[in-house]
């Protein structure tokens, strides 16, 4: 008997392989955000089979483990020791626990994560390389597809780069922060002066400048890339975007595949791939890609060299070969006192929660529900699309009902 | 700050939110962050927008969420004239 896999990782890897002295773009710092952020290395409980272990960096609630058990994810589960502040790895790496013979399969790969593994991650500076925005635009530019950005390294080559409009991008930007639509020549000195106070203060400018593009579908492709270098392709699985944050992972529809197909996409993917493993990446990989309203299909808008809530969807689709599976975030108000338990029995008593029978959801994090704003992670279960908008309006209305109204920016649709 | 200067506002909000009818459903005293969610890049996107509707120029260093909790209170916060 093989023994299980031991699942943990930061989330927020970016920022772990980001450069200090690289300037930043406007942003606001959000320390809620980044404790809600904090919380999704529970969504790794999707990707659990009986005999692993999920290391998370919160106990998690006995609704919440109820709830996955119920529909038949059980998993040997412990709580990372140490202050609850600190990224999971180093707090792992500090209880000396061993995992003699367990495979380590981290979120993603970063500096804390190698004192945790046995000599059989790739290299941390290979992975932090590879993941960079600017390392994508220029393989992207050098392979000669289409809509590769431009790396700029200071904001005299930033004003000549962006075309009005444009979006300029961190390298190591996530959903939701590390970027901005520079409409306007007055946005772009904004933009500019910005990071010119940064240079004057010694940090360096290295930024990603992409078109607008006019948008059809967005989508992701998912390989794994192993140690011999061989390439394993999984599939593909449609984004839902709400602006440069994330709206949800969806089937790739059968349509959106052929066209894809058409285009030789999969060659492309697997010959990104291919330039990943020759770098010494090996692992889970994610390519987000694009097609335009025009019909050009952009094959790399970035590359994340870790695993992916895309990655996590296609797994357990694969999982529940019987059902169509939809995963989301479900953006709520949350008044104090409140104890995630207490929306997960409200989904429970509504017979909302997915028990393998008949449609359902199943929750996917529980402490990113966090007071005063926070976030369910969840896939719906269902067999058609009518199926699914019927699970989110009733999740809706359940959390409603339960005092968690969502958020008005971001309503499900 | 006058009326219109916060139904200016409003209609911006909206704009970034991708949802024009929100423009008409928000309270003065909206909360961005708390009651809309605005993450970061939409918040930026808000600022920059904001520039070129009000010609006024913005430092985004000195931003902090809490200038965010209430639409009015955000209006008056940007258009106030530099002590």
């Amino acid at each position: 008997v093989t023994a299980g896999r031991v699942r943990f990782g930061t989330f927020d890897a970016e920022r772990h392989w980001r450069p200090a002295d690289l300037a930043t773009l406007p942003g606001v710092p959000d320390r809620h955000a980044d404790r809600v952020v904090s919380a999704m290395d529970e969504v790794l409980c999707a990707v659990c089979e009986p005999g692993d272990l999920l290391i998370t960096g919160r106990a998690l609630p006995p609704g919440f483990l109820g709830a996955l058990a119920g529909a038949g994810l059980t998993f040997a589960h412990r709580v990372a020791p140490g202050d609850e502040a600190e990224p999971v790895e180093g707090r792992i790496a500090g209880a000396g626990w061993s995992f003699y013979g367990r495979r380590i399969a981290p979120y993603a790969v970063l500096p804390g994560t190698v004192p945790i593994g046995p000599a059989t991650l790739p290299p941390v500076a290979v992975v932090a390389e590879v993941n960079s925005k600017s390392y994508s635009s220029r393989l992207a530019t050098r392979l000669g597809m289409a809509g590769a950005g431009v790396v700029v390294e200071s904001t005299a080559e930033l004003a000549r780069a962006a075309a009005l409009p444009s979006v300029v991008k961190d390298p190591y930007g996530v959903a939701g922060r590390g970027a901005v639509t520079v409409e306007s020549g007055r946005a772009l000195d904004a933009v500019v002066r910005h990071l010119d106070r940064q240079v004057a203060r010694g940090l360096r400018v290295e930024l990603v400048v992409q078109p607008l593009f006019e948008v059809s579908a967005e989508f992701s492709a998912h390989v794994d890339v192993a140690r011999s270098g061989a390439v394993a392709w999984v599939g593909v699985t449609s984004t839902r975007g709400e602006g440069f944050g994330y709206g949800g992972s969806l089937p790739a529809p059968a349509r959106l595949l052929r066209e894809l197909d058409a285009h030789g996409y999969r060659e492309a993917i697997t010959t990104i791939a291919g330039e990943l493993a020759r770098c010494g990446y090996h692992g889970p990989v994610c390519v987000d890609s694009l097609r335009l309203t025009d019909g050009t299909v952009v094959p790399v808008l970035e590359i994340n060299a870790r695993l992916s809530l895309g990655r996590i969807r296609l797994d357990l689709a694969r999982r529940h070969p019987d059902w169509e599976v939809e995963l989301r975030a479900h953006h709520v108000t949350i008044p104090p006192p409140f104890s995630p338990d207490d929306a997960f029995g409200v989904l429970d008593r509504q017979r909302l929660l997915f028990r393998g029978e008949g449609p359902g959801l199943l929750p996917l994090s529980a402490n990113t529900l966090l007071a005063p704003r926070g976030r369910l992670y969840y896939a719906t279960l269902a067999r058609s699309e009518p199926g699914h908008r019927a699970l989110r309006h009733a999740l809706d209305a359940a959390l409603t009902e339960a005092g968690l109204p969502a958020l008005r920016g971001r309503r499900a649709a | 700050v006058t009326e219109t200067a916060v139904a200016r506002m409003k209609r911006l909000v909206a704009e970034v939110v991708g949802d024009e009818s929100l423009a008409g459903r928000l309270a003065d005293d909206t909360d961005l962050i708390n009651d809309l969610g605005l993450d970061s890049i939409q918040t930026i996107s808000l600022l920059l927008r904001i520039e070129d509707e009000f010609d006024v120029e913005v430092d985004f260093e000195g931003l902090d969420l809490d200038h965010l909790t209430s639409l009015r209170g955000f209006t008056d916060f940007l258009l106030a004239p530099a002590a």
